[in-house]
């Protein structure tokens, strides 16, 4: 696999990006409003004026980022749903569950009881065709790249299908909804764009879940989430990034917070050649008590290029961000956090933690954690460490009769639990634990 | 009790004049070009390699952007047409201040720096715009072979070690500032301690600004051979003209095998000086350089104190401290770069925003290969006093490999509405109160400054307070 | 010469905690007030302190004759009227022995000399009194304390500023006996024709130890009953619920 990757830097260099047939073909896919075609358009334009990132672009810095390239890459609309047919779910018990290759819908299911509460689950074409006008104002909602902005254009342009997930004002959904996002084919792309919107005081968990169906054929994922959280709405989501370690990933989420909410993000990051994600919280509101967790396994040769934004445009708001990276290998991950409070967030309670745990003399850990305060009455902190793993607890579990190896392994998914622990969903929690442990012994054995 | 919009002074007044009698006898005119390079290069009668590599340093001054892709916008308005880059008297450095000029002398008389010297000095430099006035060290230091003169002896007198060092640990096109220093540079000081000599007192350079529209641009080079110890101060002030004043200058330390060094800075230029100054040190093996910065002054400062840990068990330490007033733009920070195993470093920023004053963050900690036993330890804490002051931090932290460890902590706070109050029960009234909080946040690192400064420090961040009750 | 307040209206936001309070206490005396939780007594405190969050409605608050009302919290501090708070705050960076330095020099004529020698040997006489180890004088005000040092270090203040009226808010809550018996020293070491006391307490068990000339019942904003020591031992005995049955619906 190492040397597949090695050819593939060099390759990299020489070929360009999306081309405009690519672009037009792709139009067929994009339901006919004019106002959709617009967008589509002038994003495309926009893709093709922006010039790549280079050593000295600053969103980029620590990336290698002539990783940070679509070159390569074609849309393959022709999936064969037969291939997937014997994965595991990773959850039974849900409220709703859509799976897409290659972006288009393979199925779709919705519990019949929400949709009589006027639940809307579905693909985003669907949801454009049936809820124009709703659809239409959140796919309008101006979204913040954190740098990357060639290729989320490049997503805007391209992008025809995602997940559409609606909940009315005061319904509480327990059980999570799901999309399963598989590539399948040599170097084929995909660009879903997810929108979840909680109406006031309503509560819903939600999973993306993206995974390539052939580990030894590479993939480009160019992805967007809008995670609207309304007044006093409570929203769990995750973000559990799958895919084989030949893939170039680039993902941007945004989640807004109205007054009262509380938006808890959760990101598992496992795979990818190069993986960018860039997650932007906006909170428009007072009292809202926003969470952002990371957990991140890197190895081989991965780079893990994580971008955060948390931004308080209101006052007596709260915001959590947590980003755990264990790394193994040649890995190398960037985590570049921001928290920013404006003049008008005062009494502003904003923490920002990045934790490293290095487990190879040949990984790399960059951290730049940032903060940009103008209001004087706020609780800010910022925490930035990178080390080994401790050796008097390995030394105290030895005393105790366990073996180095399985000491090292306990205290590494230990350094794992803490984000895990935020999983409040059971079944979830525990079939994320097995697959990041799975991940983690894959490397290791 | 509230604190939105105390008024706040800040003694400057110290420092507050300048003599308009003065006539320069050499001057480079206004502006900046191969001309301008090649008249200090004619006054200072210098030989050829330096010529030489002032016109390299100009050449990749022209050559490089104004890093406005990362730092503040404010930099373009600094018009470098504008500026005169070489004034003096054509005066000799003396030895005896009654052998200065006299407005010089009476400058430095009202800094106070001959009583300082007396005091607890062991040798001073006075500089005055673009040439030092006066240069002295104690006897006994000269018998040791301590070297205390400036660049221009230096390269004169000891050509041979000073070449070694000059201009290898900034090279000139380090950034944007370190080559305009390097094609314009004038005064500063070199210092050479031998091996073994420890100098307990320290060595102190005094940086004045006379003249409007001016450009100072020292250079300062300081070699501590093996096992040797030595402490350099330095302060400086400019009185408060119309139009801004720039002063940029290279400092470039050598701490040799178990050598110490240890540079203080008070930086309490007047509030029109953009003061943009690149300083690094390189410490070889067990040898420790410590950075002490203080930064008071000027409009707009930007300024990253480095320490490149070259030999195994090297130590070294940025202690930071700004403050930023309205007007005022505090661009500070510190860079360790860990290049052998078991080398330490650690970096203690302590800011201070006060009313729509605006103070910066920025360390760069690299470990890019997979060394055993580094350690870095990272504290910055901003406090706000008012609603409108402002903090930003950007750290960068690289570590290769899983024998070493970081750990970067960075705090944002405010004096607390309650504090104030319990103060103020106790009988203190809210300016004093506030004032005490203040000195109470940066006081464990005042104390890290020898005595003589920290009761300088204490009485130049004394906030006056007037309050908004009332 | 008293600490007089007459039917003071105290609110907190919207709402009004004091209501036409009104108590005399006189120089030499010691009073205790006591009462349920939420009954306005360190409400009373903070006030009196000059708390911009209390605000005073109507209602006069006078230290012998002069008001404190619409004053600076450091005025009325100088006027020698001293809290003793239930929660000091820390003051990092700020040593104990400068905190007070700089308090008393706050109460000197401009220009007049601070005689270091003097303070210090008082200081430590005090803190040897309270049990402080000597070396508090370079911790900073509070910080790390635990509730027991925090409340021996208020007694100190109080001790070094020699006000005339002295509030004592909860300063027993939560010490042990030990604690309790120490600061209880402290303050009867102070007392005296020139100094008066409202010690504002949950528990009847500082009483003994601080003897009180008067014990005030605080009900709703105001006091609803005084007596002597003996009131104390029948509250300690039948509990508030018959301050609250007997006054809720008065």
């Amino acid at each position: 696999m190492t040397t597949a990757t090695d050819v593939r830097d060099k390759e990299l260099e020489t070929v360009n990006g999306f081309e405009a047939e690519t672009y037009y073909a792709n139009l067929k896919y994009v339901p006919d409003f004019a106002w959709l075609r617009a967008m589509k358009n002038s994003a495309w334009n926009q893709y093709q004026s922006i010039p790549y990132p280079t050593r000295k672009t600053e969103s980029f810095r620590f990336a290698s980022f002539k990783r940070a390239t679509d070159s390569g890459f074609c849309m393959n609309h022709k999936p064969q749903p037969q291939a997937i047919a014997e994965r595991p779910q990773l959850i039974n018990d849900v409220a709703g569950s859509l799976v897409l290759i290659n972006d288009q819908v393979i199925s779709c299911s919705i519990s019949g009881e929400l949709v009589t509460k006027g639940v809307l689950f579905m693909p985003l074409t669907m949801a454009l065709e049936k809820h124009e006008s709703l659809v239409r104002k959140y796919l309008e909602q101006s979204h913040r790249n954190l740098g990357a902005d060639k290729f989320y254009a490049l997503h805007q342009a391209l992008s025809f299908n995602g997940v559409f997930l609606y909940v009315p004002n005061g319904v509480v959904i327990e059980k999570p909804f799901i999309t399963y996002h598989w590539v399948q084919g040599e170097q084929a792309s995909i660009f879903p764009k997810t929108i979840v919107v909680a109406g006031a005081s309503s509560q819903v968990s939600y999973v993306d879940y993206f995974a390539t169906v052939d580990s030894q054929q590479r993939a480009f994922v160019s992805s967007s989430a809008l995670v609207y959280s309304e007044k006093n709405a409570s929203v769990s989501r995750k973000y559990i990034q799958n895919l084989n370690n030949l893939s170039t990933i680039f993902h941007t989420e945004n989640t807004v917070a109205e007054r009262d909410s509380s938006p808890t993000t959760v990101g598992i990051h496992l795979g990818g050649h190069y993986a960018r994600h860039e997650n932007a919280l906006q909170i428009n509101g007072e009292n809202v008590s926003a969470r952002l967790y990371g957990l991140t396994v890197a190895a081989g040769k991965q780079e893990f290029d994580q971008r955060t934004l948390q931004i308080h445009a209101a006052p007596h708001s709260y915001s959590d961000l947590l980003y755990k990276n264990a790394l193994l290998e040649k890995a190398r991950t960037i985590f570049s956090g921001m928290i920013m409070v404006n003049e008008a967030a005062q009494q502003t309670d904003a923490y920002q933690s990045n934790r490293n745990l290095q487990l190879s003399p040949d990984s790399e850990a960059n951290s730049l954690p940032g903060l940009e305060i103008l209001a004087n009455d706020v609780k800010c902190s910022h925490g930035a460490t990178t080390g080994r793993l401790d050796e008097s607890e390995l030394f105290y579990m030895r005393a105790r009769g366990i073996k180095p190896l399985e000491a090292k392994r306990l205290l590494i998914f230990g350094f794992f639990e803490q984000i895990l622990e935020k999983i409040e969903d059971e079944d979830l929690s525990e079939s994320l634990r097995n697959l990041v442990h799975q991940r983690f012994d894959s490397i290791t054995h | 009790m509230s604190t939105e919009t105390p008024e706040i002074s800040i003694d400057r007044s110290k420092g507050d004049f300048h003599y308009d009698t003065v006539s320069y006898e050499y001057d480079a005119g206004v502006g900046l070009n191969t001309d301008t390079i090649n008249y200090i290069a004619d006054v200072k009668k210098e030989p050829q390699w330096v010529r030489e590599f002032r016109h390299k340093a100009l050449e990749s001054f022209y050559r490089q952007p104004m890093p406005t892709h990362w730092a503040t916008k404010d930099l373009e308005t600094i018009n470098f047409d504008k500026i005169r880059y070489y004034l003096s008297q054509g005066q000799k450095t003396t030895r005896s201040w009654d052998e200065v000029p006299q407005e010089m002398k009476e400058t430095f008389e009202r800094l106070g720096i001959p009583e300082q010297e007396r005091a607890f000095l062991a040798g001073v430099e006075a500089q005055f715009d673009s040439e030092a006035v006066y240069s002295n060290m104690k006897e006994e230091l000269s018998k040791l072979g301590v070297i205390f003169v400036g660049p221009n002896e230096g390269l004169s007198d000891h050509p041979d070690i000073f070449k070694k060092y000059f201009g290898k640990i900034i090279p000139t096109s380090d950034n944007k500032f370190a080559a305009l220093n390097s094609a314009v540079f004038s005064g500063g000081s070199f210092i050479y301690v031998p091996k073994g000599v420890k100098v307990k007192q320290p060595l102190q350079a005094y940086f004045r600004i006379n003249a409007e529209s001016f450009g100072q641009f020292e250079r300062t080079l300081i070699i501590a051979d093996e096992g040797s110890e030595v402490t350099y101060m330095e302060g400086c002030t400019a009185p408060k003209f119309e139009t801004a004043t720039l002063h940029s200058a290279v400092v470039e330390l050598m701490a040799l095998k178990g050598a110490k060094i240890q540079y203080i800075t008070v930086q309490n230029w007047s509030n029109n000086v953009f003061n943009l100054v690149t300083k690094r040190g390189v410490a070889d093996e067990e040898a420790e350089v410590r950075w002490i910065d203080c930064n008071i002054g000027s409009r707009l400062t930007m300024k990253y104190p480095g320490v490149v840990l070259k030999g195994r068990k090297a130590r070294g330490e940025v202690l930071s401290i700004a403050l930023a007033s309205d007007g005022q733009h505090q661009d500070t920070g510190a860079k360790m770069i860990h290049a052998a195993d078991e080398t330490t470093s650690n970096i203690i920023a302590k800011s201070i925003s006060v009313g729509k004053g605006r103070s910066t963050y920025r360390g760069v900690v690299d470990i890019p290969r997979n060394l055993k036993g580094c350690k870095n330890n990272t504290e910055c804490d901003a406090l706000l006093i008012n609603t409108n002051s402002r903090t930003d931090t950007y750290p960068a932290i690289t570590l290769r490999g899983d024998q070493s460890s970081v750990q970067h902590e960075a705090s944002v706070s405010k004096v607390s509405a309650e504090q104030i109050f319990y103060m103020q029960q106790r009988g203190l009234s809210e300016g004093a109160a506030m004032s005490l909080s203040v000195n109470g946040f940066i006081n464990d690192l005042v104390r890290e400054f020898p005595m003589e400064y920290s009761v300088e420090l204490k009485r130049l961040i004394e906030l006056e307070m007037e309050g908004s009750v009332g | 010469m008293s600490l007089e307040i007459k039917d003071l209206n105290v609110r907190i936001g919207e709402n009004p905690i004091l209501k036409n309070f009104s108590l005399t206490l006189p120089k030499g005396e010691v009073h205790a007030i006591m009462g349920p939780n939420g009954t306005g007594k360190s409400t009373l405190a903070k006030a009196l302190a000059g708390h911009e969050d209390y605000k005073i409605t109507s209602g006069e608050a006078t230290l012998d004759g002069e008001t404190i009302i619409g004053k600076e919290p450091d005025e009325i501090s100088r006027a020698g009227l001293f809290l003793a708070f239930q929660y000091p705050s820390e003051i990092p960076g700020v040593t104990i022995a400068n905190f007070i330095r700089a308090a008393l020099q706050a109460r000197m004529e401009k220009g007049s000399d601070f005689n270091a020698p003097a303070y210090y040997k008082e200081l430590y006489s005090a803190m040897d009194k309270l049990g402080i180890d000597r070396k508090f004088t370079a911790r900073s005000v509070n910080e790390g304390f635990s509730g027991g040092e925090k409340k021996r270090c208020e007694i100190l203040q109080m001790m070094m500023l020699k006000p005339q009226y002295c509030i004592l808010d909860e300063t027993d809550s939560g010490l042990d006996i030990d604690a309790l018996r120490i600061v209880s020293e402290g303050v009867n070491s102070m007392r005296g024709p020139d100094v008066g006391f409202l010690v504002i307490t949950h528990y009847q068990r500082l009483l003994n130890y601080i003897q009180p000339d008067v014990v005030h019942v605080m009900w709703d904003g105001r006091i609803v009953r005084s007596g002597g020591k003996e009131l104390a031992l029948e509250l300690e005995e039948k509990g508030y619920e018959w301050v609250k049955e007997a006054y809720a619906n008065a």
